[in-house]
C-alpha cells in the first residue's frame, strides 16, 4: 500500500513538472522569473492564443525591466482576450510603459 | 427617436473620458506656488504603506523635475512655480496587496494516436515446399484524443490602489481627482508604478 501510495505521488509531481504553465507559476511563487519566463515560453508555444500566458510573460518581463517585451506581451494579451478586466489590465500597463519610455 | 439619437455623442464623450482625471476647468494651475502632500493612511493589509506611498509621490515629482522639500512635520512640499496659490494633495489608498491570486485556466490536451497492427503469417504449400502462401493483414486504430480543461494553475501578484485628490488650501476647493491601479508581481515595483501614472498625469497641469 505504501509503496503504490509513493508511485501516486511520483506520477502526481512528474505530471505536475510537465505541464509549463505550472512550473512557470511555481517558478513565480518562488521568485524566479527567469526561470519562470522560460517555462512560460514554452507555454506560449502550447498555447499561443491563450491571454493569460501572454498577461504572465508580460508581467515577468515588467519584473524583470525588459518594457519593450512587456509591451510586445501586453499587445498580444488584447489581442486573445475576450475579458474586460485583462483587456482593461492591459491597457493601464501599455500606457504606463510607454509613458515610461 | 431623434431625441435619442442626440445623447449618442454624449455616451461617446464620457466613455472616452473613462479613466481620465476630474478637473475644475475654471481654476488656474498656472498661478500655483506650492503643493503640500499630506500624509497618506496605512492601508489595514500593511503597515507603512502610507509611508511607502507617500515617499514614492515625493520620488516622482522630484523625478518630473520639481523642488521637493520635507517639513518637521512630515509633510512633502513640492514648489511648482511663482504664484500665489496654495494646494493640498491627499491620497487613499484603496488597494494594498502582494497576494492576489490569479487562476489560470489551461488546457491538457491529448493528441490521440494511431495504432497500426500487422499481421504476417505464411502457408507452406502441400505439392511444393518450395511454394509459400503469404497472408498480410493490417489494422488501423484511430484514437481521437481529448482535451481536458483545468483552472489549477495560480499564482500571486500585487495590486496597488489609490486615489489622488487636490484642493485649494485657502477655499478649499476641490480643483482635481483621479483613481489609478497598478498590478505586478512585486509590491514595491508595483507601488512605483501605481503612483508615477498619478503624478505624470497631475504634472502635466502645471507644464
Amino acid at each position: 500500500m505504501k509503496k503504490l501510495s509513493y508511485l501516486l505521488l511520483n506520477i502526481f509531481l512528474i505530471g505536475n513538472q510537465l505541464d509549463p504553465l505550472i512550473q512557470a507559476s511555481d517558478a513565480i511563487n518562488a521568485g524566479l522569473y527567469k526561470n519562470a519566463l522560460k517555462y512560460v515560453i514554452e507555454a506560449q508555444k502550447l498555447e499561443p492564443f491563450n491571454p493569460d500566458v501572454y498577461r504572465m510573460k508580460a508581467l515577468l518581463h515588467e519584473s524583470l525591466g525588459e518594457e519593450k517585451k512587456a509591451i510586445i506581451a501586453w499587445k498580444k494579451c488584447i489581442q486573445y482576450s475576450i475579458s474586460k478586466e485583462i483587456k482593461s489590465e492591459a491597457q493601464i500597463h501599455l500606457k504606463s510603459l510607454e509613458n515610461a519610455k | 427617436m431623434q431625441n435619442n439619437l442626440k445623447f449618442i455623442p454624449l455616451i461617446y464623450f464620457l466613455f472616452s473620458c473613462y479613466n481620465n482625471p476630474a478637473i475644475k476647468s475654471s481654476y488656474n494651475f498656472f498661478n500655483v506656488k506650492s503643493i503640500e502632500i499630506l500624509p497618506v493612511e496605512d492601508h489595514s493589509y500593511l503597515q507603512g504603506s502610507g509611508k511607502m506611498i507617500s515617499n514614492s509621490i515625493s520620488y516622482n515629482f522630484l523625478k518630473l523635475g520639481f523642488d521637493v522639500n520635507q517639513s518637521d512635520d512630515q509633510n512633502n512640499f513640492i514648489f511648482i512655480g511663482s504664484g500665489n496659490k496654495k494646494l493640498i494633495l491627499s491620497c487613499i489608498v484603496t488597494e494594498f496587496t502582494d497576494s492576489e491570486l490569479i487562476i489560470v485556466p489551461y488546457k491538457y490536451e491529448n493528441r490521440g494516436y494511431t495504432e497500426t497492427v500487422l499481421n504476417q503469417s505464411s502457408t507452406d504449400s502441400k505439392k511444393n515446399k518450395k511454394d509459400t502462401d503469404l497472408l498480410t493483414t493490417t489494422s488501423t486504430k484511430t484514437h481521437g484524443g481529448s482535451i481536458t480543461q483545468g483552472s489549477k494553475v495560480e499564482y500571486s501578484r500585487a495590486k496597488v490602489g489609490i486615489i489622488l485628490t487636490m484642493k485649494d488650501k485657502l477655499t478649499g476647493d476641490l480643483v482635481w481627482s483621479n483613481s489609478y491601479w497598478y498590478s505586478g508581481l512585486e509590491l514595491h515595483k508595483t507601488t512605483e508604478s501605481c503612483v508615477r501614472q498619478g503624478i505624470i498625469q497631475l504634472g502635466k497641469l502645471f507644464n
